[in-house]
């Protein structure tokens, strides 16, 4: 099983479960080996020294272990709302000592960094995948057509409201592909320029001043809430679930909804937004990068051996003997530059980027597919999901019977 | 519209996505209730001690679903 741990004091039974729920589905809609999970301490970590939450940590993983619910073949947990690297640390660390000798036991949680046996690109995965995501959806002509948009992701205008890992990095990459962002929310309220906003320096005004309202050419709003409503093509929900209600879906003006964080939509939202013609790309499959990346760390771990290390040297130098043919054929000789460019082996996160790319492009492509074939299914969510029940169902049905 | 009930928690909310996906397809009703189901719940209570004079209780939870292998 695989799903995060969340330090939330709003935590409770219903979105745990729900969220494990949600978790399947996505491990299925992405060709994860997984089936879902989903942990909560209900603490709010900002009232807790590092010290304590270090104590608060290490005791619940004592928890998962006593009941078998941690380790490599059981249940692998990974960072969520309110965790992060560092009670991934915390966690393997406290499985390990629980666990001598056990060969594996760095591949009982993912969302570790990189000197505790994490892979590279797992911190801003969630969030490139959400690009990747986006840009395969706008990359349909005839899908965009039908919302009144160009295809591609170039110069659409975008509005994020949560500007934690996943917010922050989704807006980030978004940006470097092409879109312009127009809003940004968080808890303290939100900012909007029409003609864009950088990022990086809202992100810097941020930590200079305690908020991004201010920041300067951008104009103020009351609310992080306020942010769902404002003008644009693509709005991206990166903070909680729930924030796409019947109270507020009528007033959303986005083309696109892009669900960067879990559940940020209620079914009852969903059907308003289905009605007003808003294209919305769930999460299961959206902010699937995350869990991607994570099953990429859990295998690095279970192999026990950095991606690349065994084939970057044999590449570049199989490259740079192509070159070396290529060179003596046409007479033309490459500057060193165009030579470090293609004779080069892939790197780690060379390959975890590519491995997310195609991972969100294939899935992609499936969802389409399954929402394309029959004119009755309403939307890419209930196409995601029929998906991921066909893939289930197949292999329990597969499975047989035992005992 | 009338398929949700305006106060659904979270839990009901993806069990209607899931419902609605199911109707499209053709698995039996057992199937699908197995693939639906949420195999183990857990809850705690654990101990947790900031000081030598202190010992407080925090809750916890950890909650799985199903193993699917594709």
């Amino acid at each position: 099983m695989k799903g995060g741990i969340r330090y939330s004091e709003d935590a409770n039974e219903d979105e745990v479960k729900a969220l494990a729920a949600l978790m399947t589905y996505k491990c299925a809609v992405m060709d994860v080996p997984f089936g879902g999970a989903k942990g909560a301490v209900k603490i709010n970590p900002k009232n807790y020294t590092i010290q304590e939450l270090e104590q608060i940590t290490r005791r619940y993983t004592s928890e998962l272990i006593k009941k078998n619910f941690i380790g490599p073949g059981v249940d692998v947990p990974a960072p969520d709302y309110g965790t992060g690297q560092r009670e991934m640390s915390w966690i393997a660390d406290t499985y390990s000592a629980f666990h001598p000798g056990q060969i594996d036991a760095l591949a009982c949680v993912t969302g570790k960094p990189v000197s505790q046996g994490g892979v590279r690109g797992r911190l801003e995965a969630t969030g490139c995948g959400v690009f990747f995501g986006l840009r395969e959806v706008c990359s349909h002509a005839d899908d965009m057509m039908q919302l009144g948009l160009e295809k591609g992701l170039e110069g659409k205008r975008i509005v994020v409201q949560g500007l934690g890992n996943v917010g922050y990095n989704a807006a980030q990459f978004c940006q470097q592909g092409g879109a312009i962002i127009v809003g940004l929310a968080e808890y303290e309220g939100a900012i909007y320029n029409v003609n864009g906003l950088d990022v990086e320096a809202v992100m810097k005004h941020r930590k200079e001043t305690g908020s991004l309202l201010n920041f300067s050419g951008a104009t103020n709003l009351k609310t992080r809430e306020d942010a769902l409503e404002l003008d644009c093509d693509i709005l991206i929900p990166a903070a909680l679930e729930n924030q796409i209600t019947d109270e507020n879906a009528g007033r959303v003006k986005a083309k696109i909804l892009a669900e960067a964080a879990n559940g940020p939509t209620t079914a009852r939202a969903a059907e308003i937004l289905l009605r007003k013609g808003v294209l919305v790309i769930p999460d299961i499959y959206l902010n699937a990068g995350g869990v991607t990346v994570s099953y990429f760390e859990w295998l690095k771990n279970l192999s026990h051996v950095r991606f690349g290390r065994m084939g970057k040297r044999f590449e570049a130098t199989s490259f740079e003997k192509l070159l070396r043919v290529i060179e003596e054929n046409t007479g033309r000789r490459l500057s060193d530059s165009e030579r470090r460019t293609v004779a080069r082996g892939a790197d780690e996160i060379d390959l975890v980027n590519s491995g997310l790319e195609e991972s969100m492009a294939v899935a992609y492509d499936q969802i389409r597919e399954v929402w394309k074939a029959n004119s009755r299914i309403p939307s890419l969510r209930t196409a995601a999901f029929i998906g991921a029940i066909n893939k289930i169902a197949t292999c329990y049905a597969e499975l047989g019977i035992f005992p | 519209m009338n398929r949700v009930q305006p106060q659904a928690g979270f839990f009901d909310n993806v069990a209607v996505y899931f419902d609605e996906a199911a109707s499209f397809t053709q698995h039996p009703k057992g199937l699908l209730d197995q693939i639906k189901s949420v195999t183990a719940f857990i809850r705690s209570s654990f101990p947790y001690a900031p000081n030598k004079a202190t010992r407080l209780y925090l809750a916890g939870g950890r909650s799985t679903v199903i193993t699917s292998y594709l």
